[in-house]
């Protein structure tokens, strides 16, 4: 564990990863892109692009804006349905030596337990986060009755091994994100991933009087790492048997540490790799230094080993 | 063009993330050039390659890079080589960019997208340009030229981001004739597209050009890709809409391509800029506003 002989390891629920940095869902592509930039294998895992059942055809089916200090995204999840995903993306992600973990979103819970059912006997999954965040037009769809999320992760749970850990990506603008954090600990989940963006708009009105328009969509970034780490904290104190993984707007292995400091087992670096595409090893490297620094007793499980 | 190498095992073409410095900041016209010295990326850069320039440091801490055309390169010049890029201010970001010194630090990732492929044979051309979009068409004049082809441009003022045509007294020195389109505001199917489509046609059928290279906003794209359709020339687009972060990793600015009798997506960043006007959906695209490389965003 960590502190000892340079040793960062960590564990989510059983899952052992070699460090806690992970690359978050949506922010590096497919894998080749980035490892032009990064070495993927270098990570602890990485988290693809939330996977649909079917394929996305539409031209700009996502936009993102820049905030002052964060990222607004708004619309769709461009992919090529699970089919394609599990026969050309998965492979090729694993031959460049990464640890995938896959996240799956959907519409429906017929559509979860077609992705469970299809993710089931693919090779080489770490573990599958189910992206809670996102349903049509409604980002908030699956947590708005909290009785639907615990429907899909239940059904994601049976559709997946016992052996593959079900992390479920929650958002923090909740009423009690620990209330959905005990509910999907319920329904089967093994591990939170903290957080998912923020539901968000930005109007923009041309000049007073006019119209405006409306770009709904969910803020990622440096904005909500303070929400998040708040989340994380509460989620860790209240369940300190479950792991937590944190993810909002890490961008440096100090935002990394204090992450886990909070409570997290492990950390996703998602939006500073749009800038810059080795973020992940950047502050993965930093974490570490950091970590071999403060290796006093006291910092000395700063990194957990998460039973749940 | 020589193939350029692609990055170890990925089988993409290769691009660098690395510092670069400034070497020269100039003002020509309502433009700032900027040339930057940097390793790989003169190179490795082919007109129709854009930069993402990182502009955390910038007022503000810009979280998305800046996409900026390769205008030039010079790949080993005395200093090392270097590569010029044209934008013209909008916003705090290129304020900031434009007030960079010589020496101060850039960090770049480059070269990005997928340049326009040119002709094995010396052909007849057309070359259409918008605005700040006219940058990566100088670069490719200068090409053409180099294989024996013959080059005429046409370029419109750009009505939105507020801008005559860049580099149109260096452009004279590569191209056989330089007309001008008008201004151009043009969104889908208005009288303006329509003037400008009829003069690309009418240049490409009194030259017999071969292949009309353009680049600009989708809609621009379009009617120079229609315009090469109605001639029975072959068309190679470069298509601005919003890129985030330009190295495929965001998936914001996926473009609609057919594919047999269906569609897939690919992405502007990566399988793009540059695409051929005949295999794109343009249908959603040119409802896009805004410009990505050279702009604010």
């Amino acid at each position: 564990m960590i502190g000892c002989s340079g040793d960062v390891s960590t564990a989510v629920a059983g899952l052992v990863l070699d460090n806690p940095v992970l690359a978050a869902s949506g922010c590096w592509g497919t894998g080749a892109e980035s490892a032009r930039h990064l070495d993927l294998a270098s990570l602890g895992a990485v988290v693809t692009r939330s996977i649909t059942r079917d394929p996305t055809t539409r031209s700009s089916s996502r936009r993102i804006l820049e905030t002052a200090a964060g990222l607004l995204v708004e619309g769709g999840l461009p992919g090529p349905g699970i089919m394609t995903f599990v026969r050309d993306e998965l492979p090729a992600l694993l031959a460049l030596g990464a640890r995938p973990v896959v996240s799956i979103a959907a519409a429906g819970l017929g559509e979860f337990a077609e992705l469970g059912a299809r993710l089931c006997d693919a090779p080489g999954v770490v573990a599958v986060e189910v992206n809670l965040a996102w349903g049509s037009n409604d980002h908030a769809r699956w947590l708005a009755d909290l009785t639907q999320a615990r429907r899909a992760l239940a059904v994601v749970r049976r559709e997946t091994p016992g052996s593959r850990p079900v992390l479920a990506k929650l958002p923090c603008d909740l009423t009690s994100v620990v209330e959905a954090a005990a509910a999907a600990v319920e329904a089967g989940a093994d591990a939170v991933v903290v957080a998912a963006p923020s539901r968000a708009l930005r109007v923009d009105q041309p000049h007073v009087g006019a119209s405006p328009t409306v770009v709904a969509g969910a803020l990622c970034g440096p904005a909500v790492r303070p929400l998040v780490v708040r989340a994380v904290w509460e989620v860790h104190a209240a369940l300190p048997n479950l792991p937590v993984i944190g993810v909002g707007g890490i961008r440096t292995g100090r935002d990394a540490l204090e992450m886990l400091a909070a409570g997290a087992v492990a950390v996703q670096v998602g939006s500073a790799s749009l800038a810059d595409p080795a973020a992940a090893g950047r502050i993965l490297a930093e974490l570490t230094d950091l970590l071999s620094e403060q290796a006093a007793p006291e910092s000395a499980d700063l990194v957990r080993e998460g039973s749940g | 063009m020589s193939t350029p190498t692609p990055n170890p095992g990925t089988g993409l073409p290769r691009a660098v993330q690395l510092t670069g410095h400034v070497f020269d900041v100039r003002q020509v016209g309502g433009y700032v050039q900027l040339t930057v010295v940097a390793e790989a990326i003169p190179e490795l850069a082919r007109p129709g390659s854009f930069v993402a320039i990182a502009a955390d440091g910038a007022p503000g801490s810009a979280l998305l890079p800046r996409l900026m055309w390769v205008r030039r390169v010079r790949p080993a010049g005395r200093y090392g080589g270097t590569f010029d890029m044209a934008f013209r201010v909008s916003g705090p970001v290129t304020a900031w960019l434009a007030g960079r010194g010589r020496h101060d630090p850039l960090r770049l990732v480059g070269p990005l997208g997928r340049p326009f492929p040119l002709p094995r044979q010396p052909v007849v051309t057309l070359l259409a340009g918008i605005g700040h979009s006219t940058a990566p068409l100088l670069f490719l004049a200068e090409q053409l030229v180099e294989r024996g082809c013959e080059v005429h441009l046409a370029v419109a003022a750009d009505a939105d981001a507020g801008g005559e045509p860049f580099g149109l007294v260096e452009a004279k020195r590569a191209a056989s004739s330089i007309t001008p389109l008008g201004v151009g505001a043009a969104y889908g199917d208005t009288p303006v597209a329509r003037t400008m489509q009829a003069a690309l046609e009418r240049i490409a059928a009194e030259q017999r050009a071969r292949v009309i290279y353009a680049c600009g906003r989708p809609a621009f794209a379009q009617l120079a890709s229609a315009a090469a359709s109605a001639v029975g020339a072959r068309s190679q687009v470069a298509v601005e809409i919003p890129m985030p972060c330009g190295t495929g990793a965001c998936m914001g600015c996926a473009v609609a391509v057919p594919d047999g009798v269906d569609r897939r997506l690919v992405l502007a960043c990566l399988d793009g800029p540059v695409f051929d006007g005949a295999a794109v959906c343009w249908d959603e695209l040119t409802a896009a506003g805004v410009a990505s490389a050279g702009s604010e965003r």
